[in-house]
């Protein structure tokens, strides 16, 4: 099995609008692994967007398809293109126990002829609150180097969770 | 040093239906990867695999606080969705026979942390009775006391082949 070298981490212990990790520098596969992360209010999406020089981008160029797995009801699908992010975390809630918890591998990330590239794993509960996590991929579609990710809540700020970026040697 | 940190190593050993791998999460790590592979039962009669949690003492926890989600994707007829919630028992991680066998990575979340209830998902391939299946899979344990394993349990034909390596994602901070 591959190893892991750290490259970035932020811990939220106290509320904040949002996180950037960033220090993608090499054509290597890296693997952003997130946990325990809560929203201050209930029910908010968590927003991701690729940064270009630490800056996150902005433009409309986030395409993304995914399966939610749900208890509640019948799976479903998860897509959107030309989005001005990733549309991928939905619903977050905030009551006791309950937590969102990641993982993404990203590709392409450093190169500056191609797109960036994600897949995503999720698990974690809804405001509902039922068991959730939307499980595929992503891209943005912009042939230019990212060096990072950035999340934020769709509202309000992130009280807790760990997001940490790794690059896969 | 790689953040990747293999914790333990558990093969089956003997004829058995259940593997227990206890004490295997600490508080030094908060998300843990899994890997199973070869998982065969004894026989050629084909069975599934379930999880369930242990708790800090090595008990399995068998109160029905678990909910599970998951989508098996089979080679040969149409998907199909499996949840449930409040179970005692957790999901199926994959179904096997022999000589094909089972094989899956699973993670798991928050087992040391009080506040956080312990989530997993997993996706395996497999091939049992033919027919090659993988099943994505969510679950949580609806408990914030302290998880310190996991066991797998074929319900009826034992196992006599598989091995379980745990690794914790090291976290440095500052």
């Amino acid at each position: 099995m591959g190893k892991l070298v750290q490259v970035a981490t932020n811990t939220v212990t106290s509320a904040v609008a949002s996180v950037t990790l960033t220090g993608i520098n090499s054509d290597d596969v890296y693997m952003i692994a997130m946990n325990n992360i809560v929203p201050v209010d209930n029910s908010r999406n968590l927003f991701v967007r690729v940064t270009k020089s630490g800056t996150p981008d902005t433009t409309s160029n986030y395409d993304v398809a995914g399966k939610q797995l749900r208890t509640d009801t019948t799976f479903s699908n998860s897509a959107s293109t030309n989005s001005d992010k990733f549309l991928i975390h939905f619903n977050q809630g905030n009551l006791t126990g309950e937590a969102n918890n990641i993982i993404y591998y990203l590709y392409n990330f450093n190169s500056s002829s191609e797109y960036s590239f994600i897949t995503f794993e999720e698990t974690g509960f809804n405001s509902t609150p039922n068991l959730m996590g939307n499980q595929g991929g992503g891209v943005h579609t912009v042939a230019s180097a990212s060096d990072g990710v950035h999340f934020y809540m769709s509202a309000g700020n992130i009280a807790s969770g760990t997001f940490t970026l790794y690059r896969v040697v | 040093m790689s953040n990747l940190r293999l914790i333990n190593e558990t093969s089956v050993s003997g004829s058995v239906n259940t593997l227990e791998v206890p004490y295997v999460f600490t508080s030094d790590f908060d998300i843990y990867k899994v890997t199973i592979k070869d998982w065969e039962t004894a026989s050629t009669t084909a069975d599934n695999c379930y999880m369930r949690f242990i708790d800090n003492s090595g008990n399995i926890i068998t109160t029905a606080t678990i909910d599970f989600a998951g989508l098996g994707m089979i080679a040969t007829t149409s998907f199909y969705e499996s949840k449930n919630t409040n179970q005692s028992a957790g999901s199926i991680v994959f179904g096997s026979d022999n000589p094909e066998g089972a094989n899956a990575v699973m993670y798991f979340f928050n087992p040391m942390n009080t506040n956080s209830y312990t989530f997993s998902m997993h996706q395996s391939a497999e091939i049992k009775n033919n027919n090659f299946t993988s099943i994505k899979q969510i679950q949580v344990l609806k408990q914030t006391g302290l998880v310190s394993g996991f066991s797998l349990t074929n319900y009826v034909s034992p196992v006599d082949k598989g091995t379980v390596r745990v690794y914790g994602l090291r976290v440095d901070n500052g």
